[in-house]
């Protein structure tokens, strides 16, 4: 095993890891809940994420993840859902994969985990879209 | 929710962090420290210096721990040459052999699963010596064929290099069987001993080997020593790498690391004293950590033949699970893992790729390296912060929950077994 240069230890990343807050899963078949998912194909990484809006306001009022990956695929799928929570729908898409790697102190190498949570939430933000203007249709 | 709430294993009496990485290095025995501490303080002396007192208390050292080391594996004191570690012993070794070696075609055989202190001197001996390079692959088990090696053999074959026990799934070869075809055919046979020599008995006269590099960080000694065993009846032609003052018998020149030297033989005696006692102790406490995590998680593989391998280390893939997200969990426990995430290179390891496993296999595997030092606490304590830990990645984990059906896991065990 050749050493690590990528290693989590106690950097920022690793501590978000260990502190993960938004894991878990809400029902997919719910008219509020929007459901993305990415892959990263060349690492066997998936990230899953889910938001629930209050369709009133526009506001998510939560959101979850499931990822499997390292702890920086982890991280980032966390930070991404920590911060749409309280944010109109309409400006999530504002966090971008730069904004989540910048504050995670991401190495170059693990830059795409933090796109793989953008990637997720921007799947998500598309499915709960595609239900709601379904609803409004009918 | 934290990732890893607290429960009452945190009351277990073990001093944290606890070291399980004993395959990267060991701890400095402090019976070692000791000895070596007055050759780095009043007998600072060149052991090349043959004129004066200073020199020949150097010396004196350098010669008793010459024996101690060719005591521990069988040899004679002339034939240990001391470098500056395992890796530069296997450079000897292989460069060595194949610049001595005049004719040409040129060929040597090693392994896909050797350490990459081998595969790459192999590599450049190919790339800029035109020596071609069979790498035999090796079973489910991680183990060789034997007789694909007698094959592999040519008329022009200058080397044979299968490493004694692997240093990610402690899989130990069959070296004697391995020399003995080699010597059939007048192949001189090399054996990258790092991970074995100090931990389980070798001797290199019953293994037949030629050449066998060793470290003595890897016994409890200290960090930038080892030595190259030379057989000197029908001794191997070898061309030194690194020339200069002619020490070493002309095949390493470079004024001797006497403290370092003199700690690498300590770090033998006390090991041929009493490894037979602790290979059993610890062979005993991997047996229980492999058992802890079987009884307590499903879908954990074995990565390597369960009978022939080293008595300390276990090696274990834990489905759904990547095995950097499982180190970085584990913050008081030193482990390492298969994860290309883990590693410099950008794919998981390429040792448990070549048991026939799965990438995903590979990068959730994890390595645990046993020592004389480990206790039954810190077994049972890493055994169940490693469950829950899995436990609760599995949690995060997508896969496992788009896979599983409530409790029954069939997608589990083709996972693990690649189907």
């Amino acid at each position: 095993m050749a050493e690590r240069t990528a290693a989590a230890g106690g950097s920022a990343s690793a501590e978000r890891f260990r502190e993960a807050r938004h894991a878990g899963s809400m029902p997919a078949g719910a008219e509020d809940v929007g459901t993305g998912r990415a892959e990263a194909p060349r690492h066997g990484d998936v990230t899953r994420l889910q938001v629930r809006v209050d369709p009133g306001t526009g506001i998510i009022r939560d959101a979850r993840f499931k990822a499997f990956g390292c702890s920086f695929a982890i991280a980032s799928a966390d930070l991404v859902a920590d911060r749409v929570t309280g944010r109109a729908l309409a400006s999530a898409l504002e966090v971008t994969a730069d904004e989540v790697g910048a504050a995670l102190e991401l190495p170059a190498a693990k830059w795409y985990c933090a796109e793989l949570a953008y990637d997720a939430l921007r799947a998500a933000v598309a499915d709960y879209e595609t239900k709601r203007d379904a609803q409004i249709e009918t | 929710m934290p990732l890893l709430p607290a429960t009452g294993a945190d009351s277990i009496m073990v001093t944290l962090p606890i070291y399980m990485d004993s395959h990267a290095t060991t701890r400095l025995d402090p019976r070692v420290l000791d000895a070596m501490l007055p050759y780095l303080g009043e007998h600072f002396g060149n052991a090349s210096s043959r004129t004066h007192p200073f020199g020949w208390k150097a010396a004196e050292a350098v010669d008793a721990a010459r024996h101690q080391v060719a005591e521990l594996i069988g040899a004679r004191s002339s034939e240990i040459v001391f470098t500056s570690g395992a890796t530069e012993s296997n450079n000897l070794a292989i460069k060595g052999v194949i610049a001595a070696h005049d004719a040409r075609p040129c060929h040597l055989v090693t392994v896909v699963t050797e350490h990459h202190a081998v595969l790459d001197p192999c590599q450049r001996v190919e790339a800029e010596q035109g020596c071609a390079v069979t790498r035999l692959g090796v079973d489910s088990d991680g183990l060789i064929d034997p007789n694909e090696l007698t094959a592999a053999i040519t008329p022009h074959t200058a080397l044979v290099s299968v490493m004694a026990a692997n240093n990610e799934i402690g899989v130990r070869q069959p070296i004697a069987a391995i020399a003995e075809a080699a010597r059939a055919r007048g192949v001189p046979v090399h054996t990258d001993a790092a991970q074995a020599v100090g931990r389980v008995p070798i001797d290199v006269g019953a293994l037949g080997v030629d050449l066998a590099s060793v470290s003595a960080h890897k016994m409890h000694g200290p960090k930038g020593v080892g030595a190259l065993y030379v057989r000197r009846s029908r001794r191997a032609k070898l061309v030194p790498i690194i020339d200069g003052g002619g020490h070493e018998y002309g095949l390493r020149s470079g004024t001797l690391n006497v403290p370092g030297i003199v700690g690498f033989g300590k770090a033998a005696a006390l090991a041929s004293v009493e490894m037979d006692a602790t290979v059993r102790q610890i062979a005993r406490l991997r047996d229980r950590l492999w058992e802890q995590l079987r009884s307590r998680l499903h879908g954990v593989q074995l990565n390597g033949s369960r009978t022939h391998r080293l008595p300390h280390n276990l090696n274990v893939s834990f489905a759904h699970v990547d095995g950097q997200a499982l180190l970085t969990a584990l913050d008081d426990v030193a482990v390492s893992s298969g994860s290309a995430c883990a590693s410099a290179t950008d794919e998981p390891s390429y040792v448990v790729q070549a048991l026939g496993a799965t990438r995903e296999r590979a990068r959730a595997s994890v390595r645990f390296g046993l020592s004389r030092e480990t206790t039954e606490a810190e077994v049972d304590y890493v055994a169940d912060k490693v469950a829950r830990v899995v436990m609760r990645l599995r949690d995060l984990s997508p896969l496992a929950d788009e896979s599983t059906d409530a409790g029954c896991d069939p997608a589990v065990e083709e996972w693990l077994t690649g189907g």
